[in-house]
């Protein structure tokens, strides 16, 4: 494969991974705005929080893949929007995991509801249990593949 | 899968990061193709055998 043939996929992830990065932070700015002026600022600040610590982690994932090319694993390929084909595997494989949880888990917490659990709690608590989720799946597909 | 990529990198001399940099791959991809924990796509495949004037058969075989 030559560099010709390389240079216009790369160009057209390196915007993908700018527009991405750009419909995070506005996301990211709106939800805790909305959250803010609906009178949940610790939650607002939390979210303003997480969110700009993903886009950094992004944002160094980006920078070392293409400054330390041979040092950069995996997951700082896919976030950095430079995966190779088994890192794209390793993506899809991961987020397959993550799907069949989210049914189970979304199955039992909506059971859970007729037991009289919160069901704020379980919508609140859900995307942390599904995160924890991606990182040892994806931990784990990646040692197997 | 098993596969000769291991024996025709060494044959020349090339370390896992730079034939990964041949063939548009991570080292760790490379890594992954020698130990056959990962089987490549058609494509790649292809790409491999074409950088090793080989034909796909002559570097990956089926387990039996």
């Amino acid at each position: 494969m030559s560099t010709t043939d390389r240079s216009a996929p790369a160009r057209k992830t390196t915007a993908a991974w700018f527009v991405g990065v750009a419909v995070g932070l506005v996301i990211c700015l709106g939800l805790a705005l909305a959250v803010g002026l609906a009178g949940n600022r610790d939650a607002a600040a939390g979210i303003l929080t997480g969110g700009v610590a993903v886009l950094v982690l992004a944002g160094w994932a980006r920078w070392r893949s293409v400054r330390a090319v041979d040092r950069a694993g995996t997951a700082a390929r896919i976030a950095a929007g430079r995966p190779d084909e088994r890192d794209l595997r390793v993506h899809q494989a991961t987020l397959a995991v993550v799907g069949v949880i989210a049914i189970l888990l979304s199955g039992l917490a909506s059971a859970a509801t007729f037991l009289s659990v919160d069901a704020t709690v379980l919508v609140r608590v859900m995307p942390f249990v599904l995160v924890a989720t991606m990182l040892i799946a994806f931990v784990l597909v990646d040692r197997r593949f | 899968m098993q596969n000769e990529i291991r024996r025709l990198r060494e044959q020349r001399g090339l370390s896992q990061a730079a034939l990964g940099a041949e063939l548009g791959v991570s080292r760790q991809t490379v890594n992954s193709l020698e130990t056959g924990k990962y089987d490549p796509s058609l494509p790649l495949a292809f790409t491999i055998a074409r950088y090793f004037a080989r034909s796909i058969e002559e570097i990956f075989h089926v387990d039996d």
